[in-house]
């Protein structure tokens, strides 16, 4: 069952999987038009290649708990998006943007995650933020 | 009046003495490198190193790879993880042994130069006199360039995943890598494109500025290809961020765990 308590489809929203997710595997499997928004309690990340993944319950209005297991970039592509091994930690609740699996599974691909104090942490940024967080340059103004 | 004998006697001395010592005189340091190419770069090169099209193009003219025809039908018998080919792992109830991908990258099988380029790691030039060593973060792996010196004969070459490189800069830019000296067991790209150990390969990096660097890759495969073709040149950026801060070092085990957490869900049919 869909946990629709915490979860929403920005269906304007128009995103592409990025390249290194084609580069190591089929992105068609993903929703890549669609952000869906899923607030859960991590209760494993997983730092790794060749993907790091972080896996979260999201418990809806009527308690049911779905267990979601979300791919993210590998630790070389999340290093120069400010990440660490230490950004996620299990037992957290957290929100987490992603890009589901198109065939209902409780798969998908992160885009970011809200963290406790408001802020956002990328796992696959928008162009011009990428470009400022690995090579330093302002975005036009 | 002074014997000419003597003078040449003189001469002869003074050159012994000091001949041994110009023998052991320390090298003179040698000038830097006419090109700097320091910096991390990356990782915008490619997955498909045709002249022209984009990764689903390959294998049509579009692509404007000059083909034989045993390459054109080994490239669109394999079964990539992107480009027109892709099918990565959609059976249903695969394990990664059974998977259709036949990527040699999904057994960690090295991917050599030039495919290496593809892969979303940062790579680095370390400039000596005598040899420019390429570091790659993916791996890690890394290569010497010999700088000014001719390949070894034929019959001397090992069959290897990056070849043997030798180099040269061009004008004030330009670092031009030329090898050879391949195995066969390589992809050039991500769509699958095959290669021979004939295979010549010329990489060319220029630096633009201090915040680009075009890359440009010429192959030259008799085996396989009617002609050369050159891919590029594809501009990179220089990362602000810590060259080596993660390696990518790819297991065998860490790809099974993925393909079943991760892969396997998202391609398979859905949970009733």
């Amino acid at each position: 069952m869909r946990t629709k308590t915490f979860v929403f489809m920005a269906a304007a929203v128009s995103l592409l999987v990025p390249s290194v997710v084609s580069a190591h595997h089929g992105a068609a499997g993903y929703d890549s038009k669609n952000i869906m928004v899923l607030k859960g309690t991590i209760t494993e990340w997983i730092w790794r290649n060749p993907h790091s993944e972080v896996h979260f319950d999201v418990t809806d209005g009527k308690g049911e708990v779905r267990h979601w297991s979300v791919e993210a970039p590998p630790p070389t592509m999340l290093t120069e998006r400010g990440w660490t091994k230490a950004s996620l930690k299990v037992g957290e609740t957290l929100t987490f943007q992603i890009n589901a699996a198109m065939n209902g599974s409780p798969v998908g691909i992160l885009r970011k995650v809200v963290l406790a104090n408001g802020q956002d942490l990328w796992a696959y940024p928008p162009a011009d933020l990428l470009l400022e967080l690995t090579t330093g340059a302002k975005p036009n103004p | 009046m002074v014997h000419i004998k003597w003078v040449v006697a003189a001469i002869a001395t003074a050159a012994a003495l000091t001949l041994p010592l110009l023998a052991q005189a320390p090298a003179q340091p040698k000038a830097a490198a006419p090109v700097d190419l320091s910096g991390s770069w990356g990782y915008a090169v490619g997955n498909s190193f045709s002249p022209k099209g984009t990764a689903q193009d390959a294998g049509t003219p579009a692509d404007g790879v000059p083909y034989q025809p045993w390459a054109l039908a080994m490239m669109k018998s394999r079964k990539t993880m992107t480009g027109p080919n892709a099918t990565f792992n959609t059976r249903t109830g695969a394990t990664l042994e059974t998977s259709d991908t036949t990527d040699p990258l999904e057994q960690c099988t090295p991917n050599g130069i030039p495919r290496i380029l593809t892969w979303p790691a940062k790579f680095k030039f370390l400039q000596t006199p005598d040899v420019v060593y390429i570091l790659y973060e993916y791996g890690p792996y890394w290569r010497p360039v010999w700088m000014n010196r001719q390949h070894p004969p034929a019959d001397e070459l090992d069959s290897t995943f990056f070849g043997h490189a030798i180099g040269h800069y061009e004008g004030s830019d330009t670092l031009v890598v030329d090898s050879v000296g391949f195995n066969d067991k390589t992809w050039l790209d991500d769509v699958g494109r095959p290669h021979t150990d004939k295979l010549h390969l010329i990489e060319r990096y220029r630096r633009v500025d201090q915040g680009h660097l075009e890359v440009s890759l010429t192959v030259d495969d008799p085996g396989a290809y009617t002609s050369t073709f050159t891919f590029g040149p594809r501009t990179v950026l220089a990362r602000t961020t810590d060259f080596g801060a993660a390696l990518w070092t790819c297991t065998i085990e860490n790809n099974k765990e993925f393909f079943k957490d991760i892969a396997a869900p998202t391609l398979t049919a859905p949970p009733k």
